[in-house]
């Protein structure tokens, strides 16, 4: 008497589907859960409550970007990534839900923990304009000795949090964007850059010169499998990934492709600023 | 009959293979999760570090203070000593109780300087208090680092077959966590948050 027995073709094809669904099922439940958005392809600018002009955006992407890119080979301090979030808070969403470490770790805002995340609240009034309710100011552990509490509290004063900025919170954002990138190039990158050096005036004529641009820019979270391939992404998650992809293969798929992230892989300790209005 | 002694041989020498294996990757993953709390309870003292040199910069800013809230004077000196003391012999029971101390004293200080026309802050004062309040922020997000950490230890160490081996190589069984006494009757500190 034997307790061996052969493994048929049919088995083996059945198996093939039961590890296929059930890495289809793994995968669904792991994508549940966090209120906390995946970034946008944009990365520098996620204005998921729609509130900032096309120019703003665009400034804070060009910008966000060069630092990015220009620095990052520097050792220890370099990598320093300006990221802005919108969040439009309403019966679905509160300001609890968005806790923003877990956002800002989750994002992996900043190389050498070298990031600076500004989020704003936005709720609507009666007759449905946005107005903003709360600004946080949230460094990375080795910005912290460069943007100390004190001087995210006097950025926000200046700009989001002053009475001059009351009816125009975009230029506001504007405003904050140069100031912290006056601060990057005196104070964090002095033998690297030129001191930064702005007009507000030219940037309110070049945004109202393109304040018909209106179509989506830095609103809408990254795909999914772009999350995947993120540093954003969980080890379990991507786990998953790696067993839907062999699965994947398995069934006669292909055709992968890959899209540079954008993250630094930083870290934040919680050192942050806030400003209710 | 040699035939079967050396495939059991061979199983045994594969079991005992597997099991060293396990108690190798066992063991050193626990050594790792025991640095990592060393690591956060290190940024945890850092982040208290931090927050008793800012109340020593606010204490210097506020004039008048002694004179007008002399047991809230009392209050941060005693918190700011027994933190001071509890870092110098590295007790970590010593320091969660100083830093419930300190952040009723901060909350106190910060109560008696707003609320008291004769007490005057320099104008270095809402500095100060972004300062106290942003680390207020980090302590907090520090002490959950270390809690989470504490607890993904304490799992690991009763779950099989971790259980088996924890004892014999003195691994603790339940490390304790950086809770505070009344947590939860302590206003959160978020002046920074007001105009």
């Amino acid at each position: 008497m034997t307790f061996r027995k052969s493994i048929s073709a049919p088995m083996i094809k059945n198996a093939k589907y039961i590890f296929f669904i059930s890495v289809i099922v793994l995968t669904l439940i792991s994508c549940k859960g966090s209120k906390l958005p995946r970034p946008t392809d944009e990365f520098y600018v996620n204005d998921f409550a729609d509130a900032l002009s096309f120019a703003t955006k665009e400034n804070i992407v060009y910008f966000g970007n060069e630092v990015y890119e220009d620095t990052k080979k520097i050792k220890e301090i370099g990598g320093t990534q300006i990221v802005f979030a919108t969040f439009l808070l309403d019966d679905k969403l509160t300001g609890a839900d968005i806790d923003i470490t877990a956002l800002y770790r989750k994002w992996g805002i900043g190389k050498n923990d070298m990031g600076i995340l500004t989020v704003l609240f936005f709720e609507k009034d009666n007759d449905g304009l946005l107005t903003l309710s709360e600004t946080f100011m949230e460094v990375g552990y080795r910005m912290e000795q460069y943007l100390t509490a004190g001087k995210m509290g006097r950025l926000l004063d200046e700009t989001v949090n002053s009475p001059e900025f009351a009816y125009d919170y975009d230029l506001a954002v504007a405003k904050l964007l140069f100031e912290l990138l006056v601060i990057v190039t005196n104070d964090i990158y002095p033998d690297f850059y030129e001191p930064f050096d702005y007009d507000l005036d030219e940037f309110v004529i070049e945004r109202d010169n393109n304040i018909d641009i209106d179509y989506s820019y830095g609103d809408v979270p990254m795909g999914f499998f772009y999350y995947l391939i993120s540093p954003y992404s969980s080890v379990f998650e991507k786990i998953l990934l790696g067993l839907f992809f062999v699965a994947f293969l398995g069934i006669g798929g292909g055709g992968i492709f890959f899209k540079r992230s954008r993250g630094g892989g930083g870290s934040s300790g919680g050192m942050r600023v806030g400003r209710r209005k | 009959m040699k035939k079967k002694i050396i495939s059991f041989g061979s199983i045994l020498f594969i079991v005992l293979l597997v099991a060293g294996i396990i108690l190798i990757v066992g063991y050193n993953s626990m050594v790792d999760r025991e640095e990592e709390i060393e690591s956060k309870r290190n940024q945890v003292f850092n982040r208290l570090t931090q927050r008793d040199n800012t109340i020593g910069q606010l204490l210097g800013a506020v004039e008048g203070l002694q004179e007008h809230a002399e047991n809230i004077y009392q209050m941060v000196t005693d918190a700011r000593k027994a933190f001071s003391d509890a870092k110098a012999a590295g007790d970590t029971e010593g320091m969660i109780e100083a830093d419930a101390m300190q952040v009723e004293a901060v909350r106190q200080l910060v109560i008696i300087i707003e609320s008291n026309p004769n007490v005057n802050a320099a104008p270095a004062f809402m500095t100060l208090m972004d300062e106290i309040s942003a680390n207020e922020n980090a302590i907090a997000v520090a002490r959950k680092d270390y809690n989470d950490q504490v607890a993904e230890y304490n799992k690991a160490v009763r779950k099989f077959p971790t259980v088996l081996y924890a004892s014999l190589f003195g691994f603790e069984k339940n490390k304790p966590y950086w809770k505070l006494d009344g947590e939860n009757d302590i206003p959160q500190i978020d002046f920074g948050t007001n105009d």
